[in-house]
């Protein structure tokens, strides 16, 4: 009877560990999967990232928190916290090669601040789990500001700095890995000096805005420009004059990083989503007029539906590309999809069937 | 103590009786939804950016709407989008076309759909300031939307002749009059099977004023056949004439 008692007792803590395990699980928050598919990074309820090996999902590695600067709604001070205090879910974004992560993290008022990770060397690594540590000890934010105020000669305690309802702007946020992992695109977006509160009341005024892209590069460990940033940068100041159309491709947008040694100019996505565009409509009025009046009728129709397709293939591309450039990415869809149609109407044309 | 909590559950049950449209203030439960083409190495927008309540799924458990979730609303600066979609597979299967869409956090948003028991059929309002703003039907077939009607043009099809000959002002430049909620809150459509969508709609040129523009449309639309099978136009009483 003792024994049973036992068995039961024993069965009932068995079952409240499995529970409470898999209510754990429940509230895992999957932030993004390996290139590879190797492994995944996962917040847990408690705000850590785990590194969770795709083949033994038992076994994980911790991605080190670190302090960063957070600024709390109506707070004028900032404050030093833990990077897994903040309760927003980070954006992280992994190199192709896998040997870096980039952790985008919001600060508050929309802010946000990035800590780059890079992986031990594979020897060091137990059981096969990947291991990371932060890549610069004295914080890759601080070196990205650093980089801009040099470049810019500012100094980087006259950016950001909040007014008197605690409202601030200081972010430096993700563009792209490139193809090579050797340089991430990042921004960088502050405000300059002491805000003024204007008579009238309204937003406060800032003596000027800092805006840079620019690339870590993880071959030099080092931020650098080239030309594609320098222009982009210079264009990002000529569009301050308001000149910018609200659906057209921003003028400063950068939506790829450069392989090392094969830098070269931004591609325009609006030349190109033009270029298609025009050899769609040919190739479209090519097609027509070799069909029959009942095929005609069924491919207007056809198009005027892949015209939705096109615009919610933009909308998804612009998304996934988390680009902060979001006209230029819509754009970039657009093109994309439009190439496609392009080479199907082709071989529609060259094989003379009508779908 | 037994009055008391008759008190709270007859307090209960007049909050669900009103609440005929949900918000996402009052929706907690939610279900991941991961968007398709994500690039390798980089998160899930979908994931991120966007929210499917549980209550917006069918009961066939393979579609759902998804909606921008508070962050994307609160930094997109231009067009926001909500997504039909199907859920295995995730994909999307189209845009709902709304000039107002709802996103999380909307100020006098709200949503409310209504799914054919066979989940064939979705009909969708989505809420504005002084009643219901917009109103979808949508048809899937084989797994894909087969047709999306927009009911609010077509409701607005058979009031518009009725607001001309008032000669009365426009509610405001782009939409001459707006739906209101006058008699009760329950939805002015309501889908009867896959078949039909019973409209009993009021709708004024000015929801503020005592005096204004008012008409009431009973109709019926037939879904196979995509129009109008029955309608009616007529003029409700004003407040003042009550």
């Amino acid at each position: 009877m003792k024994n049973w008692f036992i068995v039961a007792v024993l069965m009932a803590i068995a079952a409240t560990r499995t529970d409470a395990a898999a209510k754990e699980k429940e509230h895992d928050y999957l932030l993004v999967t390996a290139p590879s598919g190797d492994f995944q990074l996962t917040r847990k309820s408690n705000g850590a990232i785990w590194v969770v090996p795709t083949k033994q999902p038992s076994d994980h590695a911790v991605l080190p928190p670190v302090q960063i600067e957070v600024n709390e709604e109506g707070s004028k001070d900032v404050q030093q916290i833990s990077s897994d205090k903040v309760e927003q879910q980070p954006r992280c974004f992994v190199s192709p090669d896998e040997r870096w992560i980039f952790v985008e993290i919001d600060t508050g008022e929309n802010n946000t601040t990035g800590i780059l990770y890079h992986r031990a060397d594979k020897s060091s690594e137990s059981s096969g789990i990947p291991h990371y540590q932060p890549a610069m000890p004295k914080g890759f934010d601080h070196a990205g500001w650093a980089f801009l105020c040099q470049d810019k000669n500012l100094r980087e305690s006259d950016i950001g700095i909040s007014d008197q309802n605690g409202i601030w702007r200081k972010s430096l946020y993700f563009g792209a890995w490139s193809a090579d992992s050797a340089r991430l695109l990042v921004a960088l977006d502050g405000t300059v000096g002491q805000p003024k509160e204007p008579e009238g009341g309204g937003s406060s005024q800032y003596e000027s805005s800092a805006w840079m892209l620019c690339y870590f590069n993880t071959q030099t460990g080092a931020f650098e420009l080239t030309d594609r940033l320098r222009k982009a940068d210079s264009a990002q100041s000529d569009s301050n004059s308001g000149q910018t159309e609200a659906h057209a491709a921003e003028p400063e947008a950068v939506l790829s990083a450069e392989s090392a040694g094969q830098e070269s100019p931004e591609p325009s996505v609006t030349d190109r989503f033009k270029k298609a565009d025009a050899e769609l409509n040919a190739t479209y009025k090519k097609l027509l007029d070799s069909l029959s009046s009942t095929e005609k009728t069924k491919l207007q129709s056809e198009e005027r539906a892949w015209l939705i397709e096109r615009d919610i293939f933009a909308a998804i591309h612009r998304y996934q590309s988390w680009s902060p450039f979001p006209n230029a990415s819509r754009i970039e869809g657009m093109a994309i999809a439009t190439e496609k149609r392009v080479a199907e109407l082709q071989k529609r044309l060259s094989t003379g069937t009508s779908s | 103590m037994l009055k008391l909590l008759n008190f709270v559950l007859f307090s209960g049950t007049l909050l669900l009786a009103g609440t005929s449209v949900r918000g996402f203030e009052d929706t907690t439960e939610r279900v991941p939804f991961h968007g398709p083409d994500k690039r390798p190495g980089y998160p899930d927008a979908f994931q991120y950016r966007y929210v499917l309540p549980k209550d917006a799924i069918s009961p066939n458990g393979k579609y759902g709407l998804i909606f921008p979730a508070r962050a994307l609303a609160e930094a997109e600066n231009d067009t926001l989008n909500d997504f039909v979609v199907s859920l295995e597979p995730s994909q999307i299967l189209t845009r709902l076309d709304a000039e107002n869409p709802e996103f999380e956090g909307k100020s006098n948003g709200g949503y409310e759909i209504a799914w054919s028991p066979d989940s064939s059929v979705a009909l969708i309002t989505l809420e504005a300031r002084w009643g219901p703003g917009e109103f979808f039907l949508i048809e899937f077939q084989d797994g894909k939307v087969g047709r999306i009607t927009n009911l609010d043009e077509k409701i607005r099809q058979l009031l518009e002749p009725d607001f001309r000959k008032a000669k009365v002002d426009r509610f405001n430049d782009s939409v001459g009059f707006t739906y209101e909620y006058l008699e009760s809150q329950a939805p002015f459509c309501k889908l009867e099977k896959s078949t039909l969508v019973r409209i009993d709609a009021f709708v004024t040129n000015d929801p503020k004023g005592d005096n204004p523009w008012r008409a009431r449309l009973r109709a019926v639309w037939d879904i196979r056949n995509a129009k109008f099978v029955e309608q009616h136009v007529s003029r409700p009483p004003n407040r003042s004439e009550k």
